[in-house]
């Protein structure tokens, strides 16, 4: 059950085509553990096993992919630019200035458009929109999906019956067609990026939810599970503490796919004239604003694209790592 | 917990005619059958039998952990208090403080996203109100109670860590977390290898004389019983067919298929052409079972009337030694009932 919901197109992800294991310890593909580090022969020792406490190791096993690292500093680095940049820069986003139309140049290192905004302002402010955003739909995708898909996958009846049929009606009626319709109220309301963003979300937590469900509807008949009830656990501790960080693994996965998936989205909607409304700025909007210079004034479509694709990337690297170091079973060390 | 329910001369643990009937696409899996046993405080009763006969089921309805499908009859009382039909919330209460459950498996039940010592403090902290550290403290006193080596160290350690014996001796030390006044322990060495059997088997004898808890350890191989046990109940197809104390079992069986079940166990004290002397078939299934002893078609000693009165259990030559036959009188130690499994070609029948 692919479920992903970046229907719009193939501008899906790479690790989207991958689907989380099931159990969230489950086998990982990760491209990038090939060679044993030097840290893996430390581990072997007894004391290194016990000293090291569960967060430290799985840090450990995320600064050691070396991709998601990677991945990490240009995503916190645009993070920083976009930040602190945009205050240091001689121009905001909104400003004209009277370069007109100029290609890249020293002062304007991305250019300017035709009534003179300087572009890398522009992308600045749009990237953090684009991300701020994008979290505010992990945000809320992540709640209301555990709490669905966990009382669906431990209890079944209700909750369960509530997410299929809520499944079933973003499975039917295209997301798109209800984002169209929510986001044209939004806009006439507020139209602001946070409304867009809760919208977004209030329609993709399905995603997660269904993947928890799948992942506690296999876990609950772990032996563990019921060992830990054999031993005074209620259905509160069971799910809380023993559930869901065995499912942590593909909550983490999707979640950040959602990431990509939002900023996504986003741009769509832009596209259609129902994303984030001028004046405030996104990279979809920039995107779909500039898209009839593509091949006139290429840097006012190129740089934005650029950055999206970057960070679209960027976001599901990160998850990639993510999901290696929440595996405990990475470095095995047998007593 | 309310004292209240609890009664100070009660047995510990009396189970009477409990019963387990599940509902299946073959009609009605009637797996446990009016079993009846007391458990005296301090005391390890061995529940043996073929696999299939009951004893998982017997276990799991004390503790409430039966599935809903499960129709559960009789009673079953914990220092006077009734466990069964008791709400679940209620049973949490019980479960882990007052009986607490090994499982067969250390393998698969230790959770392995957190480290033993992790385990360790939530089973203690399930039922005592008791800070991070102390509980850490006595997770790694358990531990090395459990004869863990380096425990201060190997609490940290994850579960995939440790070897299967080490791990039963983790899953030892969390049923001893809250001192139980019971644990039963099921099938706790089936799954390990034979070499480690008896050290896990031993920590088991340690949680025990540490706790002071009584011991139902339940399991197929009566070879496991004979140091450990004081008493015995033997199950086959849902029903007790043999209760006495070890020695009763052991010296002088009164139903066949215990005789049975030790003919197929390798003596050490045999003589070089003694040969094992396995019970040939099959228990019977469960589903719609037909009257009569269920083991007559197996049984070396039948007559007509086994396929038709089901023979209950009752003494025999007086004290507690209890047999499920009509001809218990009958066996005797020196007899042998089976054929021992023959080396060369001439197959006994
Ligand atoms: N949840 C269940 N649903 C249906 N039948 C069950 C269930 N659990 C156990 N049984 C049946 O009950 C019988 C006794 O099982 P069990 O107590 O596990 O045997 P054992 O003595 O090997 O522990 C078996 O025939 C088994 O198939
Ligand atoms: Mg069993």
């Amino acid at each position: 059950m692919p479920d992903n919901p970046g229907l719009l197109g193939g501008a899906t992800d790479p690790a989207t085509g991958a689907p989380a294991p099931s159990t969230g310890v489950g086998g990982s593909t990760a491209p990038v553990e090939a060679m044993p580090s030097p840290e893996s022969f430390v581990d072997t020792s007894v004391a290194a096993v016990a000293a090291r406490s569960q967060g430290r190791a799985i840090l450990r096993r995320f600064l050691r992919h070396r991709l998601a690292m990677a991945s990490l500093v240009l995503f916190v680095a645009i993070l920083l630019l976009d930040e602190i940049g945009s205050r240091l820069w001689p121009y905001t986003y909104s400003q004209l200035t009277d370069a007109l139309n100029s290609g890249p140049t020293g002062g304007h290192p991305f250019g300017t458009d035709g009534v003179g905004h300087d572009m890398f302002a522009q992308v600045m402010r749009a990237s953090l929109t684009s991300i701020e955003l994008s979290l505010v739909v992990a945000a809320v995708s992540m709640v209301i999906g555990v709490a669905i898909g966990a009382l669906a996958g431990y209890y079944r009846s209700w909750p369960e019956a509530f997410l299929m049929r809520f499944t079933d009606l973003i499975l039917t009626i295209p997301i798109l067609a209800i984002l169209l319709v929510l986001s044209r109220q939004a806009a006439r309301h507020a139209g602001s990026w946070l409304f867009i963003g809760l919208i977004i979300g209030f329609v993709i937590w399905t995603s997660v939810a269904r993947l928890v469900r799948g992942a506690l509807l296999s876990l609950r008949e772990r032996d563990f599970i019921e060992a830990a009830r054999a031993l005074g656990a209620g259905d509160g501790r069971i799910i809380l503490r023993h559930l869901l960080p065995n499912a942590v693994g593909p909550i983490i996965v999707n979640t950040t796919l959602s990431v990509a998936t939002a900023i996504l989205l986003e741009s769509t909607l832009s596209f259609l004239g129902l994303g984030v409304q001028p004046p405030q700025t996104s990279l979809g909007l920039l995107i779909s604003q500039n898209q009839g210079a593509a091949t006139t004034e290429w840097w006012l479509f190129a740089f934005p694209a650029i950055f999206l694709v970057v960070i679209v990337l960027c976001v599901n690297f990160i998850g990639d790592g993510l999901r290696d170091a929440f595996d405990p079973r990475q470095t095995r060390v047998r007593a | 917990m309310d004292d209240a329910l609890f009664s100070d001369d009660a047995p510990l643990l009396e189970v009477s005619d409990l019963s387990v009937t599940f509902s299946s696409e073959d009609g009605l899996v009637r797996a446990v059958r009016g079993v009846s046993f007391t458990l005296e405080p301090g005391r390890l009763l061995s529940v043996v039998g073929e696999s299939g006969s009951g004893k998982s089921v017997t276990a799991m309805a004390l503790l409430g952990l039966l599935p809903r499908s499960a129709q559960v009859a009789g009673s079953a009382k914990f220092r006077g208090m009734e466990l069964l039909g008791r709400p679940d919330r209620e049973m949490m209460a019980v479960r882990g403080a007052e009986i607490a459950m090994i499982f067969q498996d250390p393998m698969t039940s230790l959770n392995p996203v957190y480290s033993v010592g992790w385990q360790l403090v939530e089973a203690i902290q399930a039922h005592q109100e008791i800070d991070k550290d102390a509980a850490w403290d006595r997770a790694v006193h358990l531990l090395d109670t459990v004869g863990i080596p380096e425990a201060r160290q190997r609490a940290a350690g994850y579960p995939h860590e440790f070897s299967g014996g080490m791990r039963q001796r983790v899953v030892i030390a969390m049923a001893m977390a809250n001192d139980p006044d019971v644990i039963i322990a099921d099938e706790p060495t089936t799954a390990l290898d034979v070499t480690v059997q008896a050290q896990v088997l031993e920590a088991l004898r340690t949680a025990q004389e540490v706790t002071h808890a009584a011991i139902i350890l339940i399991t197929h191989d009566l070879g496991v019983v004979a140091g450990l046990a004081d008493d015995v109940m033997v199950m086959y197809a849902g029903k007790a067919v043999e209760r006495g104390t070890v020695e009763d079992i052991f010296y002088w069986p009164r139903m066949p298929y215990t005789k049975g079940l030790l003919g197929s166990l390798p003596r050490l004290d045999a003589s070089g052409d003694e040969r094992l002397r396995p019970i040939p078939g099959v228990p019977p299934s469960l589903a719609n079972m037909p009257p009569g002893c269920p083991f007559m078609p197996r049984c070396p000693i039948s007559r007509p009337n086994c396929a038709e009165d089901e023979p209950v259990l009752r003494p025999v030559v007086g004290g507690g030694h209890l047999a499920a036959c009509h001809y218990a009188e009958e066996v005797s130690p020196g007899d042998e009932l089976f054929a021992p499994i023959s080396s060369d070609a001439e197959v006994v029948e």
